[in-house]
């Protein structure tokens, strides 16, 4: 009885290392993917104390390429993006400490993302759709995914309205 | 015209349909108004308004951007702005098309179509490169400026039906709410209204089978609870093995205190009784009942012998005794009768047959007392009442027929009177019936009188017949009992007979039982003393046998004593016997009463009679009771005949 207690115990410890170090990879069906790198074009400015600081989309797929599918309220049937953890991105930008991001998009329609979307979260900053670089008449050239599918932990309705593409700009709100 | 009243029956019915009728239509009236509210709220919904605030804010912006690109055709700024603007435009009007959502909103449609073109038109511009056509440019913008209001139109327009959908809803939850409340008010105060109804009349059943059990005169129990009650209490009983006991309780004499005192006073009377039974009943776990007239009941649903007996108890201690009615103190009392369950009866109808039987003997037994049922009594009283239904019929039917005993002075030996007897014909046997069969029997009720009457009025028109063939001496002597002078009418009676047959009082001789209880000797000594007057005769009969004979003898004023036979048969063998009759024939001739002698039957008995100087003997030896037509005979005849007793006797005496 003894024995298989402390078994039990030593796979629970196992798998939970192993959980934490997969999780940023493969966790809720992220597929990591490799993609030859595009155009240097700016996907959206980072701005901080009234600058702003261009991000390539190159500079962000090398954060690491991630594919995933999900279904959109915005759009009808199952989309295939590729695309950036945005807690990556957050932590490229050095804003891990922000409590939310005000995410601005070409037609000044913004919204202020939570750390709670993104924070051991699979929020996505989508770059490609179906393998192909997002242009601006294709919402890019950087959009916003919520992986619904995978993770049924994000409440629709509240995060629908965060599916903000044609990024423009990111800034913290406090 | 008439107004038929609505039946009370159909109240609860017909609040029943109406709750029912008005519950559908507000169900109804609900689900339609939700229905209407549900066809308007897709309309209605925050994202609408916003996805087609933002179509014209992008039309409007690619509006000023072709409008600066107008301005300034060669600046590379323009191309870029413009070609971000149509990249807008591209993006919710072309690629965001395939959005179901976005194709509902009313006026949309022909604005995509619109846009789409422009899109087309600018990209066509673009593509050819600075310096911007400015014409086309021109053009476009104003097709802008036309999709534009053509947008903020519908957009208007939409507000403006939304917000009437609004008013619209508003008014009709208004009305919903209000009609709901008006029904629920409605169905409330229905089913208040049932629901008093229904206690109402359950509360008024209860009353009136409350009322419909009660006597109104003293507020006891009537007859009806009885026998609706009765059967249960029973049950009961019968399940628990107890005894079950019922009281029949009668007022003595009520009939006379009410003719005479009023029927007031009777109900006065009555509704003391009731108030006594009450108390009776309380004190002993019983329920009082008035049954009717003045007959009461106590039903004793746990009787045991000392239970019984104690309710005798307090029975006869609160009913017997005197009350004051005007000023008069009147004996009042009761007759108990008592069957027990199951040992009596198992029912009710069989518990008050017995309970009745013995109370009837209570009453026959003279009242003021208490009788428990027995089988006995059952026989007794329904041979007693086959005998009065016999002697009824007798009378009516005139079987009943008179026979003469005669009477003989025994120093002469001559017929002195004669003694009228009344037979019974029995057309079934045509058997002639003697009076000691049934008179004892008719003694017991009210049939005696009867008899009487016919025996009087009989007699006397027979006497009257005979009168002139006999001497003035000679009697004519009718049994009368003692039931009959507790009876005023007993003179008149008499009166009148002598009246009408023209006999001649001093010829009529009365014989009054000795050994009958009188019941109230001074309404027997006024009934006497008045015939007395008349000069009519009175002998006591069964001499020697009965209860005060000296007082009855002076009291009653009579005429003559006939000793009874019990001691002229044993006159030779008892010289107790000889002294007593001795005794009374001193007694006699102190008073200055005539004797007579019954029962004689042999010339010793007649020899030692004639010794003592005993004037008169009647017997059947002496000589056979005749009937009419042999008595007219007999005294029609010149000689009269000694009969053979007396010889015999005068031939000892002479001896």
């Amino acid at each position: 009885m003894r024995n298989i207690l402390s078994r039990l115990h030593d796979l629970a410890r196992i798998s939970a290392v192993t959980a934490a170090i997969t999780f940023s990879a493969a966790a809720h069906g992220l597929e990591p993917v490799s993609l030859p790198s595009t155009e240097a074009v700016v996907a959206f400015v980072v701005t901080s104390n009234g600058v702003d600081s261009p991000v390539t989309v190159p500079e962000l797929e090398a954060l690491g390429l991630y594919r995933v599918t999900t279904e959109s309220p915005w759009e009808v049937g199952d989309l295939t993006f590729e695309g950036v953890l945005f807690s990556d991105v957050v932590a490229y930008l050095g804003l891990g400490d922000a409590t939310a991001l005000r995410i601005r998009a070409l037609d000044d329609y913004a919204q202020e993302v939570p750390r709670d979307d993104w924070v051991d979260k699979p929020l996505i900053l989508a770059t490609r759709q179906d393998g192909e670089p997002l242009t601006r008449r294709t919402q890019g050239p950087s959009r916003l995914v919520y992986p619904l599918s995978e993770y049924p932990g994000y409440e629709p309705t509240v995060q629908d309205d965060r599916w903000v593409w044609l990024i423009r700009r990111i800034e913290r709100v406090d | 015209m008439s107004i038929r009243p609505f039946p009370r029956w159909l109240a609860p019915f017909a609040s029943a349909g109406l709750a029912a009728a008005l519950s559908a239509a507000m169900v109804v009236g609900i689900y339609s108004t939700l229905n209407q509210i549900e066809k308007v709220l897709p309309d209605f919904g925050f994202f609408s308004i916003r996805e087609l605030n933002l179509a014209i804010q992008d039309v409007s912006h690619l509006q000023d951007m072709v409008t600066l690109a107008r301005l300034a055709p060669e600046q590379a700024e323009s191309a870029e702005h413009l070609a971000e603007a149509n990249d807008l435009a591209y993006v919710r009007f072309i690629r965001q098309d395939q959005t179901p959502m976005i194709r509902g909103y009313p006026g949309y449609g022909p604005a995509v179509e619109r846009t789409r073109a422009v899109v087309d038109t600018l990209d066509g511009v673009l593509s050819e490169g600075r310096p911007l056509a400015v014409h086309d440019l021109g053009q476009v913008g104003e097709e802008l400026a036309a999709i534009k209001a053509e947008m903020i139109e519908a957009y208007y327009a939409f507000g403006y039906r939304t917000n009437a959908d609004l008013a619209t809803i508003q008014r009709r939850l208004g009305a919903l709410n209000l009609q709901t409340a008006i029904v629920l008010s409605v169905l409330s105060a229905l089913a208040i209204g049932v629901a008093v109804l229904l206690v109402n009349r359950h509360r008024t059943l209860l009353e009136m089978r409350q009322l419909a059990w009660s006597d109104s005169l003293t507020g006891l129990r009537n007859r009806a609870w009885l026998q609706s009650n009765a059967a249960a209490v029973l049950r009961n009983a019968a399940a628990s093995q107890r005894q079950v006991a019922l009281f029949l309780i009668d007022v003595d004499r009520f009939k006379e205190v009410n003719d005479t005192f009023g029927h007031e006073a009777g109900d006065t009377i009555l509704r003391t009784v009731g108030r006594l039974l009450i108390a009776v009943g309380e004190r002993n776990g019983a329920q009082a009942i008035r049954l009717g007239g003045d007959e009461f009941a106590i039903l004793l649903p746990e009787s045991s012998p000392p239970v019984i007996e104690r309710v005798l108890g307090e029975l006869s201690e609160s009913m017997d005794g005197h009350v004051d009615i005007e000023g008069a103190q009147v004996r009042m009392s009761a007759s108990v009768g008592i069957a027990h369950f199951p040992e009596h009866g198992s029912d009710l109808d069989a518990l008050l047959r017995c309970a009745d039987y013995a109370l009837y003997e209570a009453k026959a037994r003279g009242g003021a007392g208490n009788v428990l049922f027995s089988p006995e009594i059952a026989s007794h009283i329904q041979d007693q009442l086959r005998l009065d239904a016999a002697i009824r019929h007798a009378i009516q039917f005139n079987e009943l027929f008179l026979v003469w005993q005669p009477q003989y002075e025994l120093a002469s030996g001559r017929l002195s009177g004669v003694e009228a007897l009344v037979h019974w014909r029995d057309p079934a046997t045509r058997k002639a019936v003697p009076s000691t069969d049934f008179i004892p029997a008719a003694e017991k009720s009210e049939l005696i009188l009867e008899i009487d009457r016919f025996v009087l009025t009989e007699a006397c028109r027979q006497a009257a017949a005979w009168a002139a063939s006999v001497p003035e001496s000679f009697t004519f002597s009718v049994n009368i009992s003692a039931r009959h002078l507790q009876r005023p009418e007993l003179v008149d009676h008499v009166r009148q007979m002598l009246r009408e047959s023209g006999l001649e009082p001093a010829r009529l001789e009365l014989e009054i039982t000795e050994s009958a209880f009188i019941e109230d000797r001074q309404l027997a000594l006024d009934v006497l003393q008045q015939l007395r007057t008349d000069g009519v005769r009175i002998a006591l009969d069964d001499f020697g046998t009965g209860y005060s004979s000296l007082s009855y003898l002076v009291d009653f004023d009579v005429t003559r004593v006939k000793i009874d036979r019990s001691f002229i048969a044993d006159l030779m063998v008892s010289s107790e016997k000889r002294s007593v009759v001795k005794l009374i024939m001193a007694l006699a001739h102190s008073l200055d009463l005539e004797v007579i002698a019954e029962g004689v039957e042999s010339s010793e008995q007649v020899a030692f009679l004639m010794q003592l100087k005993c004037r008169y003997a009647q017997g059947a030896l002496l000589s056979q009771p005749l009937g009419a037509t042999a008595m007219t005979h007999l005294l029609s005849a010149e000689r009269w005949v000694t009969p053979e007793l007396i010889e015999g006797a005068r031939r000892i005496l002479a001896a």
